[in-house]
């Protein structure tokens, strides 16, 4: 029997002395796979993942430099007259007699008055139009317009040389006596501000303009802008409270 | 005597033998340990520099990221002008690209009879066809507008698809008035 420890002097033909100097190689074997399996390999694991983080937010940094390099470049002068040229194409309110008064402001210059108006109240879930993730009103009005029947193109021409930018959804006309009887049906458009912003999450491409974006502008430039101002108090005065008793009295 | 012990010195040749050998054989064995041990330890010395390397560089990244997103931040009033524009130009875009140019329209077909008949009413209906009404004072007028029809009609005119004559009246005063639809290309 081996010193120490109850073993037969042989075990399966071999010296169990022999066996007993394997015991201390193989109890290290066995710590290091555990520790590798257990410690090493999730830490590996961990630093592959570290490693990716490192790139991805490297290259995060280098797209917000390039952001805010880009923004500090363009002429935000000009960034904000291209701003307010597109909002001077827009109605600046959901108001019907709005747009009224533009087209009758447009008719004016061809010759024309308005004759009879009328405006749909509609219904606004179906005015609504949504298209990727962005929402416009339409506005319609329906208005009949007379004047000289030579004008009818200048006329149509003014309206859709326009800002606020308006569509002609009809037309019909009736000529007599060189005098045009013209009935349309206009729609401008209203557009909600932008809600839920994520600047972080704006690529380049997203700040920089496109070339959809230099024709519209220049197209738009040759419209003539109408002097738009929003409510229905025409003369633009402040609304004044009388606090009299007699609701008749002028003193 | 036991046979095994290695204290006893009178061993016979064979034990003395075995001795040797498993002398031998645990010399090797603690070669080896030591060899695995060492590379154990510079696995663990490399992994552990290369994770403690890489959390040291992510944070100096992520401050690098936090401090480039703030100087981004404060550029928010030009990001959100821009944005506008480009939310607004979106819309517009879409707007101009599907209206109908009535004014276009209108020129094209005023020009088709040039000076020999003018437009009196015009009517669209729903598929974008115009409904006109031309009026001519003299015979040649009619004529005209009668070879132009014919000539629109054979292809030769490359804004107008075609002409459908739907009726001519002679009037009192003089003056001829033809009824026509019109389709552009």
């Amino acid at each position: 029997m081996t010193k120490g420890l109850n073993l037969p002097d042989k075990i399966f033909g071999i010296d169990s002395r022999i066996l007993l100097l394997w015991l201390q190689p193989l109890g290290l074997l066995l710590i290091i796979i555990v520790s590798v399996l257990t410690v090493m390999l999730p830490k590996i694991d961990e630093i592959s993942e570290k490693m990716k983080e490192i790139k991805a937010v490297t290259s995060k940094t280098v797209e917000v430099n390039q952001k805010r390099t880009y923004l500090q470049t363009v002429d935000q002068g000009e960034t904000l007259n291209n701003a307010k040229k597109l909002a001077d194409a827009l109605l600046p309110e959901r108001n019907s007699y709005l747009l009224v008064r533009i087209i009758r402001d447009a008719a004016a210059q061809s010759g024309y008055n308005v004759d009879d108006f009328s405006i749909s109240m509609g219904d606004v879930k179906n005015e609504e139009v949504k298209k990727d993730n962005s929402n416009y009103d339409k506005i319609p009005v329906s208005i009949t317009l007379i004047g000289p029947a030579d004008n009818y193109i200048s006329l149509v021409k003014a309206i859709e040389r326009t800002l606020p930018i308006m569509s002609i959804d009809n037309f019909e006309m009736r000529s007599q006596n060189g005098v045009a009887t013209i009935r349309l049906n206009v729609m401008a458009y209203y557009l909600r501000d932008i809600s839920n912003l994520k600047i972080e999450n704006l690529t380049l491409g997203d700040l920089t303009p496109s070339q959809d974006e230099a024709t519209l502008l220049s197209t738009i430039n040759e419209y003539q802008t109408m002097v738009v101002e929003g409510g229905l108090n025409e003369s633009g005065d402040d609304f004044v409270r009388y606090e009299r008793q007699d609701p008749f009295s002028t003193l | 005597m036991k046979t095994g012990d290695s204290s006893h010195l009178n061993l016979l040749p064979s034990q003395a033998k075995f001795q040797a050998a498993r002398m031998k054989l645990q010399a090797t064995l603690r070669q080896y340990m030591s060899l695995v041990v060492v590379f154990w330890v510079a696995m663990v010395v490399v992994v552990a520099a290369l994770y403690f390397g890489s959390e040291f560089i992510l944070n100096l990244q992520n401050k690098k990221y936090d401090q480039a997103m703030n100087s981004y931040g404060s550029l928010s009033q030009e990001i959100v002008v821009n944005q506008l524009l480009k939310y607004r130009a979106k819309i517009l875009g879409q707007v101009l690209k599907d209206r109908f140019e009535y004014s276009f329209a209108f020129e094209k077909i005023n020009s088709i009879f040039e000076q020999r008949a003018t437009v009196s009413n015009f009517e669209i209906s729903e598929n974008r066809d115009f409904v006109v009404e031309v009026e001519t004072t003299d015979r040649e007028g009619v004529n005209f507008v009668e070879d132009k029809v014919a000539e629109i009609n054979k292809g030769n005119d490359e804004g107008v698809k075609s002409v459908k004559l739907l009726g001519a009246s002679y009037m009192i005063n003089g003056v001829w008035s033809i009824n026509m639809e019109v389709k552009l290309k």
